[in-house]
């Protein structure tokens, strides 16, 4: 800038439009007549639009500065989302694995079941009926209680499951041999062919018809 | 209606900030269904309205608005759009400074856009005081006395002898620039 600091100031003046008519004719005079002044007058136009472009550019860095702000719970709500889709997938992930188990569990109890099947002994109903003394006895005995009858109709009617818990009651409690007898046979139906053997074995049955029945457990 | 006018006057950060917040979604949502533009595009669209507004107002073009704010905004975002249209490129670059240099050239042809950039690259360099001093006085309007007192200068003298010092140095390195330039 060579001009002085007086003809800087006019230029501003006359840039900003706050000259009179007759100092701009002045000055424009001067414009024409002096290159100095004129190049000054070039660049302060283009400095100022300069100065215009670096105050827009503050604001503009702003509002990109409140959009990243802006974005930031996005950013968080993404990572939440994505947390979201974790957690859905854990949670898939576990109720899989539960489905899993629990089918790997039912295989597993009906391969035993099956094996226990496999195991069980399949009665034909005249074989069966032979070994049900109770009539024999209840018709001897007077003092057959409910708990017995209960669990004498249960063997009777082949539901070993439920007669089972009955017949080891009469046995452990009251040493009812034919319950004892009657829970041996209900081991071997069920497939229990061990503990029926052991049973059958046992000095208590040694008056009961267990030949066969020991046969049956092998 | 001229309320917001006289709110970016006395504090222009929180003014634009609450006109940024309360034209965004509709501005945007506007852009994208009406002019097919994409996000990206709307939002940059959008930031040049806000930042139009703001030279208005400073450069004193608005004084009264006689619309709602949106209004005015979606106005000034309506000519963008169709300005991108028209161009079926993209009238805003990730460069800031050439799309705002752009911008004043489309307004004031005396200047070129490589002038202008390197004016603003000028500033850069030149730093504060300076910097601030001259963008007060030049784009601001401020008078000496504010800016005496914004920069807590002695008195007006003083910052008018700053101010002119500063325009030498600036004008020294906008010349260092162009004189480059040139060569290349």
């Amino acid at each position: 800038m060579r001009s002085p600091q007086e003809d800087i100031e006019l230029l501003d003046q006359y840039i900003k439009g706050t000259l009179s008519t007759p100092e701009i004719q002045v000055l424009e005079l001067r414009l024409s007549q002096e290159q100095d002044l004129k190049n000054d007058l070039e660049a302060l136009k283009a400095l100022r639009q300069g100065m215009r472009a670096k105050a827009l550019e503050e604001k503009m860095r702003m509002m990109r500065e409140w959009e990243e702000e802006m974005e930031k719970p996005e950013i968080s709500m993404a990572k939440i989302g994505s947390e979201t889709k974790i957690f859905t997938l854990k949670k898939f992930m576990a109720a899989a694995s539960m489905v899993v188990l629990l089918g790997v569990g039912w295989w597993w109890m009906k391969s035993i079941n099956e094996a226990a099947d496999q195991n069980k002994y399949a009665w034909n109903d005249e074989e069966f009926y032979k070994y049900i003394l109770h009539k024999n006895e209840r018709s001897t005995s007077i003092d057959v209680n409910k708990q017995r009858s209960k669990a004498y109709n249960l063997f009777t009617i082949q539901e070993f499951e439920e007669a089972k818990p009955q017949l080891e009651s009469l046995w452990q409690n009251n040493q009812d041999t034919l319950a004892y007898f009657y829970l041996g046979i209900t081991h071997l139906s069920i497939g229990n062919k061990h503990e029926a053997k052991n049973i059958f074995m046992s000095p208590a049955l040694k008056n009961y018809p267990i030949t066969d029945l020991i046969k049956k457990c092998e | 209606m001229s309320d917001w006018i006289q709110k970016i006057k006395t504090n222009e950060n929180e003014a634009l900030k609450e006109i940024y917040l309360l034209c965004r979604e509709e501005c945007l949502v506007w852009l994208q269904k009406d002019f097919n533009c994409s996000l990206d595009d709307a939002l940059d669209i959008f930031q040049m309205s806000v930042m139009i507004l703001y030279d208005n107002v400073i450069s004193g073009k608005l004084q009264y608005l006689t619309s709602h704010i949106k209004t005015y905004i979606l106005g000034i975002a309506r000519n963008k759009a169709l300005e991108l249209h028209r161009s079926r490129k993209s009238i805003v670059s990730d460069d800031i400074l050439n799309n705002i240099a752009s911008y004043i050239t489309s307004e004031d042809s005396e200047v070129s856009e490589a002038q202008i950039i390197l004016a603003s690259q000028s500033l850069d360099e030149l730093g504060d005081p300076c910097k601030t001093v001259l963008i007060q006085y030049y784009y601001h309007d401020k008078s000496m006395d504010e800016i005496t007192t914004l920069m807590s200068y002695k008195n007006s003298d003083t910052t008018k002898n700053q101010k002119y010092k500063c325009l030498k140095r600036l004008q020294n390195i906008y010349f260092s620039h162009t004189s480059k330039s040139l060569e290349h």
